[in-house]
């Protein structure tokens, strides 16, 4: 009897051990060539029992996400040598829900008399206008909703078709926008705005397309009348998202420009060449993020948008994915999950005090800035007893892979407790680069043809409406616990 | 269910703390402990390749001999070489590119140190076993007095 009691336990000990580990049965899935959906299941429920060995590696708001394990398997896969296609492991329908999103999209077309010049023949503005409105069409099921806007609202095409559509192009010209009436010598950004803010609702996003070149007169001293004009968005937009889950995006986009400039004191010159102009998409968060993820604004045709900036709301700054690394480090720790933000037994080079260092890969793919702003140390807040340098992933090294950039923090004082770097909401440089204060000489000035008179004012209307309250401009928080 | 073993091993500077992290399972896309646990694994060889040494010794072949503390020890040798072989064995094969976290920057001397670390708690669990002569008497009819000390006879 003892004999076989102690075989027994023997036994049992040793296939106690024997349940196989996530990544071996991810391994073993790919044995056959493809990863099915049964097996994709079998994986989640295979995931370590406690969630702090693997944060939010796998799980998105504490559910296990497909697609994150889809691609922990392609990174896997590729990282021990096993030939298996990407198109081989099953991917989740991800944006099935976000498609049948149920709201009217309102398109505002500007059309004083400064937007003559892109819609006179064919060209790259008409495209992505067409190409924008078909994408609409296609991928979502509200009503699309055209209109032409000055001073007021001059004409309108409601439940557009692909004929509405159609219809809506053909007319696009210097003579039909002189046929719509309103007035069309003069454009108050505020007012403009501030229409089609009044409105957009949680069932009625808006796109608001224009040159959005101010024009003060030459009764009006030009500076104070930008300045106005960007409080006076500031203002509007700060009442809007008062009571509304408010998103604006701003693409920038180029298109041949061929007729009649007026400065901003009015004063017209004929030119001909490339000028940008905008689509704002005006919504809450939910239809903003329904309309990127559709993908219609990767595939705007004419050229595309040259540059794009993303405005909502932050109640709290968002935690962008990151994982610390175990390369470049000064000093010792251990880490339980690379993703989980945890140095254990932390102890710089010295033992108590002195030179510690790590390195953190993020992914910071919120849109507000672009890329380039993250490269920049100054737009980062952390605790001044660590030093940061950064600089942009562009290898396709696995360990770092689906991260943008590489954050090395270091610091000579090392200390235990919690640590958060911040990125902080700031107008862009680019931004800076495509304004123009003095648009007398665009006829003989080339560099006058790329740039928007008044746009930075513009913009910092926007961003202090957005971001203005003390604390809301702080756009991203990665938190990490030293202990 | 061995790290806490392993970690008495990084602790007495056998391997690197890289290595006790490749042991606890740290996957080779280095983001966390669900890949391979090379240490309960080996763990598990270790326990069976003394176990099976024992009983190799004390039932299958379970013949008297005159020098029982040497044959013992020839018998602990013979597992010492067998365990050190494993252990090198399986763990230099998880140091090949694709099979570790290569941040970790784990060397052969990290294998040798773990191989050697298995040994030397292979042969302190086989002289534990052996301390007491309950295992020896349940499954030996003619050793249940060899160990790797000698005992006067009563």
């Amino acid at each position: 009897m003892n004999k076989y009691f102690y075989l027994l336990f023997f036994i049992a000990f040793l296939t106690s051990s024997c349940k196989k580990n996530f990544q071996d049965r991810a391994i073993d899935d790919a044995s056959d060539g493809q990863v099915t959906k049964e097996e994709i299941s079998e994986l989640v429920q295979a995931l370590p029992e406690d969630p702090a060995l693997t944060g939010d590696k796998f799980y998105t708001d504490g559910k296990p996400d497909t697609l994150k394990i889809r691609n922990y398997l392609i990174d896997l896969y590729k990282t021990t040598g096993l030939e298996i296609s990407p198109k081989d492991i099953w991917a989740p329908t991800a944006h099935q829900a976000l498609r049948q999103a149920d709201f009217s999209l309102n398109v505002y077309l500007e059309n004083s008399g400064s937007m003559d010049p892109y819609v006179d023949g064919n060209t790259d503005f008409k495209d992505a206008i067409y190409s924008l409105l078909g994408s609409f069409h296609t991928d979502f099921n509200g009503r699309l909703n055209l209109y032409y806007l000055n001073s007021r609202l001059t004409d309108s095409v409601v439940n557009a078709d692909e004929r509405g559509i159609n219809g809506f192009i053909t007319t696009l010209t210097p003579a039909k926008f002189a046929q719509k009436g309103g007035n069309r010598f003069s454009s108050d950004m505020t007012g403009l705005i501030e229409e089609v803010l009044a409105r957009t609702n949680n069932n009625q996003a808006s796109m608001l397309i224009s040159d959005f070149v101010f024009s003060p007169g030459s009764k009006e001293n030009a500076h104070d009348y930008l300045v106005r004009q960007s409080i006076g968005i500031r203002d509007v937009l700060a009442a809007k998202i008062k009571s509304y889950d408010l998103a604006v995006e701003v693409l920038q986009l180029n298109s041949g420009f061929k007729g009649v400039y007026y400065d901003h004191y009015n004063h017209p010159s004929k030119i001909s060449g490339t000028r940008p102009y905008y689509i704002w998409i005006i919504g809450s968060e939910q239809q903003l993020a329904a309309i990127r993820k559709s993908g219609m604004i990767d595939q705007t045709k004419g050229g595309g948008a040259v540059h794009d900036l993303l405005f909502c709301r932050h109640d709290q700054p968002a935690s962008p994915a990151f994982k610390i690394l175990l390369s470049g480090k000064k000093g010792d720790f251990q880490l339980m999950n690379a993703s989980g933000g945890e140095l254990e037994q932390a102890a710089p080079e010295d033992g108590t005090t002195g030179d510690f260092a790590f390195e953190v890969a993020a992914r910071f793919d919120d849109p507000i800035e672009g890329q380039q702003f993250f490269d920049d140390t100054n737009n980062y807040q952390h605790d001044p007893a660590y030093q940061i340098k950064v600089s942009r992933i562009t290898d396709s090294d696995v360990v770092t892979k689906g991260f943008t950039h590489k954050i090395q923090f270091s610091t000579k004082s090392f200390r235990k407790g919690e640590l958060s770097l911040y990125t902080k909401a700031s107008v862009p440089v680019w931004v800076k680069a495509c304004n123009s204060d003095n648009d007398e000489k665009i006829k003989s000035d080339p560099a006058e043809m790329n740039k928007t008179y008044g746009f930075q004012y513009l913009i910092q209307g926007l961003y202090d409406g957005f971001y203005g309250a003390p604390k809301n401009n702080l756009i991203t928080q990665i938190k990490i616990n030293i202990k | 269910m061995f790290n806490w073993l392993y970690q008495i091993g990084e602790d007495v500077g056998c391997y690197s703390k890289g290595m006790y992290s490749h042991l606890c399972g740290w996957d080779v896309t280095c983001s966390g402990f669900f890949g391979t646990p090379y240490g309960n694994y080996l763990g598990m060889t270790v326990i069976v390749a003394t176990v099976l040494a024992l009983l190799f010794f004390y039932k299958l072949i379970d013949s008297p001999t005159k020098r029982k503390v040497a044959s013992w020890w020839l018998m602990a040798l013979i597992l010492a070489v067998v365990t050190f072989a494993a252990s090198y064995l399986m763990i230099h094969g998880s140091l090949r590119p694709g099979g570790a976290c290569r941040d970790l920057r784990l060397t052969n001397g990290d294998a040798l140190g773990l191989a050697f670390f298995d040994t030397l708690w292979g042969l302190l669990l086989a002289m534990i076993v052996c301390w007491t002569s309950f295992p020896r008497k349940l499954i030996s009819t003619n050793n249940p007095f060899t160990t790797f000390y000698p005992i006067a006879k009563a």
